[in-house]
């Protein structure tokens, strides 16, 4: 629903070139904890005062209900091509990612999927997934016919570079809704392989994404846990998906665990907790991962300007204990320190 | 305090938290420049105020503590680019001179972080030398600062391209105005925790908060660019041309209306009296030659190398060249420009001439009249309320050298002021004006 | 890593013991939510308890003895078309068919519906429909009524509607002047070279309103060089018992048609209603726990083809005539979803040259699911509607389906629309080819 996504902000594999909700929202109507109505924005691209369209989305309810929203709209592009790179290795492909970057290629969707996961997917779709493949990446180009023969020629190129087992470009849209069914459909895909799963959601700079992938390994030995790997590669927006069995409070509490060291890496890289799930209820308490009491009094200001009583979603986004002593911003975070917070 | 002037009380305290040598007056800052204000009152105003150029956010913070305590405004500058409304009570004008730190760089994952005092052109610099791009190309780059870009939302052609500073600022540090130090955001391009401040910052004109550092996501510099000039007697065609290119597959950099009088602004020498639409592309030869070929016969012609790069300095920088009495930004829905520039037509005389820029491809407009216009800023008056009548749509209309940069008071006027108040409740910040 | 603990014994469970949903199927659910969109009760109704993670959700809660097995939870599941949309879209596997079969069974068990309603019930699934007798009987009454006059006065004088009984009226099949009861035990000799010989299902519905159908059938059959037998001792397939909850009366059936039609002279048991193929294929899973009948149950299952499954695979001759007429394929659920079958009956058509245009949601359910159309009338209409808007988007000649149950909903639905096009199954433009 397109109002969970104004209030998360939400993201997916396409905002590597066009970007998040926020940046597509010109205005909305949102219904403030007062019961007034107001409207900020309008169909313009910009419009006076400060951007409390910008502000509001993103903010997960937490200071008033958007009910409408003004969005842009997209011309299609001339020609899509969509290739699927194929490793033998996590970490061929990772390396993979950057040096697509570093070739100075934006493309407009890079989502990786290590082998394992797609074992799982390929049992759900038929998708044309290769079985046994360490990793693949899934990569979308777009743009002008000449624009985008070049660019795959060059991604392709890069890819062998890495040591690509094989690049394959799809024939038609048939063949390329298929891999992107395979995609979207992959995280349920898990269910095939245990009765539940934690879908985690971090963010790290491209250039730390093998590492992080070679921590999250780490992080399942152990635990003694499964974690697939399927994500955003092109914003290094991670989703480690971490399979257990919910009748098992051990293993509740472990995967728990697993996530959170997974996201204090990130945090510990210069990424975030956070890269288009939201907090919510679930990530507040590692909110002073990133953020100093001072950030988060100044962010509970902005709160308390519209939603004082605490009527809308209350206890999301904020830790339940902010003055807790030893989570404390400097003497954990290593970036805070680095900017002498 | 109700005398205009900063007392030597304070300006002890200021000394004590930055080092004596970095207080000052700020007549002796704008002593300096090439390009006063050009009105002797206020220029007067302004040499009433007092300078600091603090070294870091804590005697930023220290600073706006004493602030609130005492009761003296603070006004952030950086390179004094933009023209703003002048005020009087006792002003301390934060520089941002000194934050220049780059804080973290990483040209392979295409992010950098510096400090708010930072030029543009001197961050275009060290990114290009890594074959980056900065996507922010404001007028006066080489002495507008980060800082200024994003309070008052600026930006150049390449916004048409690259979109605007607040879709690629993706971090923010900052001090609110009544003295707590915080940020939003943080250091990679995909993040959703806590509220995005970067949002409200950008534009807020530094009533809410001193930025003091920000990071931005950055681009891969085109191999090669290509600029195609293409011209047209009147506006009508221009647009017509304009709505044919948006329907089409192509992506240009920039596609940038230039209006006749600008034209001479930029070339003194160029006699046209034609509206042009200058259209930059990048790509290899093959992609070139596909634009060439789409712009079709309007194309009068093709600009490459340092040509190219004067011509977009030119651009950008054309209200420059004279002194410009009033410079106005307004956006509209792209589909109601043609009623900015008839409107602008109707209200036009000899008085009140007028020379445009714009980003047409967002409905944009900058809209700059020259000095000596008498009656001052009448037409400016004139020509927003007869707009309004028009356009009846919400849009943006930022204008400098105005009581308060925003003529059409926002609609949301009462949310703006929770936010003021919950990020500057004593109005140390230039609030006066809007609030 | 601690061995999970076993939970096959719910103990709070306000399920009944003998066969209810367990977690090993329940559990295959991941709560992603792609079947929300695919599911046309989620489309219409718009709340999560009436979608198909939600339905699940609610079972869940039963075993855990969270929910009673009341009202509310017997409301959403009544609500549930059994289309098997969801299932086809779930990437986890989940097999909600079976869930919803043992839902049902276990409201019929445990559950208290008013009197009257039980009472019609049990006397329509275990008297009527077993019994070809009594079918018979009981459509002459009812072709009197259509053809004496009666019906037409009782619409005209708006005592339908009076009654509230207009929809059910708009949606009644018109009763045959022959029956295919009278067709029992007889042959049908090929056509020219003889390729294939089958036993074929008439149905019970089918028989007295849609004999003509059953007689296309043959003849397409016959015409293309297959053999056809009409086995005597057949019955009901047992599929509305079946999907209303009542397991013992399907397996009833189950026996008496495995009894019937199994023998090793048929290539295949062939029927032209999706619906009865699919259950037919269920047989070995409804019957495994019978050590009598468990093997020939298999045994007939592997043999269960679907009209069009079966044309397709032996090929088609060289038809006589050529349709050309715009035609859009509607998948009945039952064969799309439950069967897997969607090809073979767009080969057929194209075979015989229509122009097959493709609808949005081609294999979206019509809302006719059985007797849903009538205990669930006011969501069966809006999901019709829904589908009827689908369907003239692609302003068709002829809408073709390939189950008996589909063909009268969409007949009611290109009345609602008021509509110019033709309802037939693909048997029936097969036989106009031949």
């Amino acid at each position: 629903m397109l109002g969970g996504n104004v209030a998360e902000n939400s993201g997916g594999p396409h905002t590597l070139a066009s970007g998040v909700t926020v940046n597509h929202v010109t205005g909305m109507t949102v219904v403030m904890p007062s019961g007034e109505v107001v409207r900020f924005g309008g169909k313009a691209a910009e419009c006076s005062g400060y951007d409390l369209t910008g502000f509001f989305v993103g903010s997960e309810g937490t200071v008033g209900i958007v009910t409408e929203i003004i969005v842009k709209l997209l011309r299609r592009p001339e020609r899509v091509a969509t290739l699927l790179a194929i490793f033998e290795t996590i970490d061929d492909g990772a390396r993979t990612v950057s040096a697509i970057t570093a070739a100075g290629i934006t493309p407009a969707a890079l989502e990786m999927l290590d082998g394992w996961t797609l074992r799982a997917v390929e049992a759900a779709c038929h998708a044309g997934y290769p079985l046994d493949a360490g990793a693949v990446l899934l990569i979308e180009l777009e743009g002008l016919a000449e624009q985008v023969e070049e660019q795959a020629e060059a991604v392709r190129e890069v890819c062998v570079q890495q040591k690509a087992r094989e690049v394959r470009r799809a024939k038609d849209e048939t063949e390329r809704a298929l891999l992107w069914k395979g995609r979207k459909n992959a995280f349920a895909a898990m269910g095939r392989l245990a009765p539940s799963y934690y879908s985690q959601d971090g963010v790290v700079p491209r250039t730390r994404i093998p590492a992080v992938l070679q921590f999250i390994g780490g992080v399942a030995k152990k635990h003694g846990l499964r974690i697939g790997n399927i994500f955003h590669a092109g914003d290094g927006n991670l989703h480690p998906l971490i399979l257990f069995d919910p009748r098992d409070p051990k293993q509740l509490e472990l995967v728990q665990q697993a996530g959170r060291d997974i996201l204090e890496y990130c945090v510990s890289v210069g990424g975030s907790i956070t890269g288009e799930h939201g907090v919510g209820l679930e990530k507040r308490d590692l909110m002073p991962l990133l953020f100093t009491d001072e950030d988060l009094d100044v962010m509970l200001s902005l709160r308390n300007a519209f939603n004082a009583a605490g009527v809308l979603n209350p206890g999301k986004l904020f830790p339940t204990t902010r003055m807790c002593a030893e989570t404390r911003g400097s003497s954990r975070n290593p970036v805070l320190a680095a900017e002498g917070m | 305090m109700s005398t205009a002037e900063i007392s030597l009380d304070v300006v002890r305290e200021l000394r004590a938290i930055c080092g004596e040598e970095y207080v000052g007056d700020e007549s002796s800052v704008l002593k300096g420049r090439a390009d006063d204000p050009d009105r002797k009152f206020a220029r007067e105003l302004l040499e009433t105020y007092k300078t600091v150029t603090p070294g870091s956010a804590e005697e930023i913070s220290a600073i706006l503590r004493l602030a609130n305590e005492r009761g003296f405004n603070v006004r952030p500058a950086g390179g004094r680019t933009k023209q703003t409304p002048q005020w009087g009570g006792p002003v301390v004008v934060v520089n941002t001179n000194r934050l220049t730190a780059v804080e973290h760089y990483d040209p392979a994952d295409l992010t950098v972080g510096i400090g708010a005092g930072m030029t543009v052109a001197h961050l275009n610099a060290m990114v290009g030398q890594d074959q980056l791009m900065f996507g922010g190309d404001p007028p006066f780059g080489d002495r507008g600062t980060v800082g200024g870009l994003l309070a008052t939302a600026s930006h150049g052609p390449l916004r048409h391209g690259y979109g605007a500073v607040r879709d690629y600022c993706i971090g923010v540090r900052f001090v609110t105005g009544d003295g707590r130090r915080a940020k939003g955001g943080g250091r990679v391009v995909k993040n959703v925790a806590g509220y995005d401040l970067m949002k409200l910052l950008i534009g807020s004109h530094g009533t809410l908060a001193v930025i003091t550092s920000a990071s931005f996501k950055l681009f891969p510099a085109p191999r090669q660019t290509k600029t195609f000039v293409c011209e047209f007697a009147t506006w009508e065609e221009a647009l017509k041309f304009r709505d044919v290119m948006r329907r089409s597959a192509l992506a240009p950099m920039c596609m940038e209306l230039v209006s006749p009088a600008a034209r001479r602004l930029i070339r003194r020498e160029a006699m046209s009296d034609t509206w042009a639409i200058c259209v930059r592309a990048s790509g290899s030869d093959a992609v070139l030659t596909r634009y060439r070929q789409g712009l079709g016969p309007a194309v009068t012609r093709e600009v490459v190398g340092e040509k190219e790069t004067d011509l977009w300095q030119g651009i950008e920088n054309c209200c420059e060249r004279e002194r410009m009495h009033v410079r106005m930004d307004v956006i509209v829905p792209p589909g109601r420009v043609a009623c900015v520039l008839k409107t602008l037509d109707d209200i036009t005389d000899q008085r009140f001439g007028y020379a445009a820029v714009g980003r047409i491809g967002l409905g944009h407009l900058r809209v700059f009249t020259p000095k000596g216009t008498i009656g001052g800023t009448q037409p400016a008056n004139v020509f927003i309320s007869k707009l309004r009548e028009q356009v009846k749509t919400e849009m943006g209309v930022t204008v400098e050298s105005w009581v308060t940069p925003w003529p059409i008071a926002p609609p949301h006027l009462a949310s703006m002021r929770a936010v003021k108040q919950a990020l500057d409740p004593n109005n140390i910040l230039f609030g006066r004006a809007i609030f | 890593m601690s061995t999970a603990p076993t939970a096959t014994e719910t103990p709070h469970s306000n399920f009944s013991a003998h066969e209810k949903p367990t977690w090993d199927l329940y559990s295959r659910c991941v709560h992603c939510g792609l079947c929300l969109d695919q599911c046309p009760t989620y489309r219409v109704l718009g709340t999560e308890m009436d979608s198909p993670r939600g339905r699940i959700y609610q079972i869940v809660q039963v075993d855990e003895g969270r929910l009673a097995l009341s009202d509310s939870f017997v409301s959403h599941i009544d609500r549930c078309l059994g289309c098997l949309n969801c299932q086809t879209a779930c990437p986890s596997g989940v097999a909600y068919g079976s869930l919803l079969e043992q839902a049902r069974a276990q409201i019929a068990e445990n559950y208290k519906r008013p009197w009257l309603a039980t009472n019609l019930r049990q006397h329509f699934y275990r008297d009527i429909l077993p019994s070809f007798h009594a079918l018979a009987r009981h459509a002459r009454f009812i072709r009197f009524y259509q053809r004496s006059g009666l019906q037409s006065l009782a619409r005209a004088t708006g005592l339908l509607k009076l009654l509230r009984l207009e929809e059910l009226d708009a949606l009644s099949p018109q009763i045959e002047s022959e029956f295919s009861f009278e067709d029992l035990g007889r042959v049908f000799p090929a056509e020219g070279v003889q390729r294939g010989r089958v036993a074929l299902l008439i149905g019970c519905v089918a028989s007295v309103a849609f004999a003509e159908l059953n007689r296309a059938t043959i003849r397409v059959l016959t015409k293309n060089g297959i053999e056809v037998h009409i086995p005597a001792s057949q019955g009901c397939c047992g599929a509305l018992q079946l999907h209303a909850g009542h397991l013992a009366l399907a397996r009833e059936q189950a026996r008496r048609n495995i009894d019937a039609m199994l023998r090793p002279e048929f290539d295949a048991i062939v029927t032209n209603a999706a619906g009865c193929g699919s259950t037919m294929k269920e047989y070995a899973g409804l019957l495994h726990d019978d050590p009598a009948y468990i093997e020939r149950a298999e045994q007939f299952t592997a043999k269960v083809r679907d009209i069009n499954e079966y044309l397709a695979d032996m090929g088609l001759l060289e038809p006589k005539r050529s349709l050309n007429a715009r035609v859009t394929y509607q998948d009945p659920c039952h064969l799309a979803h439950a069967q897997g079958v969607r090809s073979a009956p767009r080969q057929l058509l194209r075979h015989v040259g229509a122009e097959l245009v493709e609808s949005p949601r081609p294999d979206s359910c019509c809302g006719s699911a059985g007797v849903y159309n009538v205990v669930q009338n006011e969501i069966s209409m809006k999901v019709l509607d829904e589908k009827m808007s689908f369907i003239a988007s692609v302003e068709p000649q002829i809408i073709a389906t390939s189950n008996v149950g589909c063909m009268l909903q969409f007949r009611a639905g290109i009345e609602r629309r008021k509509m110019n096009a033709r309802v037939v199954h693909v048997v029936e433009l097969l036989d106009e080819a031949y």
